[in-house]
């Protein structure tokens, strides 16, 4: 047995090239969950950063263009692994309050930015953290020590990703009062509420296909609607594996497993209620669920 | 101070050590920290406490708009604009009218059944909101399909029967 895989609920070994790999896809997926064009030219209800600065001029897309140019600037010092303390704050300062800006809008607030920021506060933080670190303690510049850091950063990252689902189930029991899964026999309004409003976007009918998962949007608002155990048995099966999130953090295959488990969560729901969860899902994949790893050491048996 | 209350003090930094010891060692530091901060500090980007979903009622409702010729508009093809966002913004115009309800005294019912007249300056400030939030390159299409009319359907659930009842609130 691998000396890592023993190793439960510790940072994993990511060899460098792996670090190498995540810090480039999240650098691209951080630079286009940044829009080009913004349309928020208010704060009307200030959150996070933008209670103390006044992000409306992200609106102007002049500006916008040199604030999305300085972010891949910085974002090509981070994929490259030098000077990382210095450039992470900076797309972190930038994505921070965009996102602030996005979420000061009252009630058009969304959810979909979140987990890339929390990540890449996460990640700054332990960055900047490494760094004080070494200094107070004297430790020499070299490549251990910033193979160690990006260690570090993708798992704090790790955990960050898992935490916003153990939050989500947490808040579930909580504002529910404990009767969550109880009055989870009226998901099947939600449901109806979802596709309608999805057919108002367009006018466009869902067309069936024969596909397992087309037949099982099409009939699970009845299957829901006719035996509420099978639909508290659906919802709890994703809320078990919600607040279960942190044992993604056992070790590698676990996080594949977990990864790969809350991907497919995240396509069902997009496909029952027409949601959509792009940016969770890049950041799973690049961080829990590895590919590159797991192709590699495939590659390698054969 | 006496040599009891000395122990005890010398027991309980001893305690607090071995913690400050453990949480050190402690591998999941970062997860902990996240997960409170985001319990506690709620809907402050980047935290939330993710509410979407946390409970269900058996009442629900989403919105449609509708042009001169009482046909629906395809909001997102059309304007770039999705139902769920012109529901979210006619319901935080809703909010304060229900407060309003409910402090007039009178007995609250829930969204299902507020009057049609309490939900119409909400219906209208949503229609207002729609047009002016519209791309330009659609705004001469939509100039066409005035006057807009905003539906309302609700949603409610009686055993093992759906319903769904589609209210005209209000028109431009």
């Amino acid at each position: 047995m691998n000396e890592e895989e023993v190793k439960r609920f510790q940072p994993i070994g990511f060899a460098g090239w792996e670090l190498y790999l995540m810090r480039f896809l999240f650098a691209i997926v951080v630079y286009f969950s940044i829009s080009t064009v913004v349309h928020e030219v208010a704060q009307p209800e200030p959150v996070g950063l933008a209670r103390v600065i006044d992000f409306t001029f992200m609106a102007n897309e002049e500006v916008m263009n040199w604030c999305r140019w300085g972010v891949a600037a910085a974002l090509l010092f981070y994929v490259s692994g030098r000077w990382v303390g210095l450039a992470l704050p900076v797309v972190c300062f930038f994505v921070l309050g965009y996102g602030a800006l996005k979420n000061s809008q009252a009630e058009l607030a969304g959810h979909s930015m979140q987990i890339v920021g929390l990540v890449l506060l996460a990640q700054t933080v332990c960055y900047l953290w490494n760094a004080v670190r070494n200094r107070l303690g004297n430790v020499p510049a070299s490549a251990q020590t910033r193979l160690e850091a990006h260690r570090a950063a993708a798992w704090v990252a790790m955990q960050t990703a898992v935490a916003t689902y153990v939050v989500t189930a947490i808040s579930k029991l909580y504002l529910s009062e404990l009767s969550w899964l109880r009055n989870a026999k009226y998901f099947p309004v939600q449901l109806v509420k979802a596709q309608k409003s999805e057919y108002y976007n367009t006018l466009e009918a869902p067309v069936a296909g024969d596909g397992i998962m087309d037949q099982m949007v099409a009939n699970i608002t009845g299957w829901f609607m006719e035996s509420p155990m099978i639909c508290r048995t659906f919802l709890g099966t994703g809320l078990v594996l919600e607040l279960a999130a942190f044992l993604a953090l056992w070790g590698r295959k676990s996080a594949l497993a977990y990864g790969v488990m809350l991907v497919v969560f995240h396509l069902t729901i997009s496909r029952v209620m027409s949601l959509t969860f792009d940016l969770n899902i890049y950041v799973l994949l690049i961080f829990l669920v590895n590919l590159p790893y797991w192709g590699g050491r495939l590659f390698v048996r054969r | 101070m006496g040599l009891r209350a000395y122990d005890d003090n010398l027991v309980i930094a001893g305690r607090m050590g071995g913690i400050w010891a453990w949480w050190k060692r402690f591998p999941l530091k970062t997860l902990v920290v996240i997960s409170a901060l985001c319990l506690v500090l709620q809907e402050d980007y980047p935290f939330s406490h993710f509410p979407m979903y946390s409970s269900f009622s058996d009442y629900s409702y989403y919105v449609y708009v509708t042009d001169r010729n009482g046909e629906p508009i395809p909001l997102e093809a059309l304007m770039s604009i999705r139902t769920s966002k012109l529901k979210k913004y006619y319901q935080s115009k809703l909010n304060p009218i229900r407060e309003r309800v409910r402090e007039s005294g009178k007995q609250w019912t829930g969204f299902r059944r507020l009057d049609i007249e309490a939900r119409v300056p909400a219906a209208r400030d949503a229609l207002t909101w729609l047009v002016e939030n519209c791309k330009p390159d659609a705004r001469d299409e939509l100039e066409a399909k005035r006057p807009l009319a905003f539906h309302q359907v609700g949603i409610w659930v009686e055993g093992k029967t759906m319903t769904e009842v589609d209210e005209r609130i209000a028109s431009e």
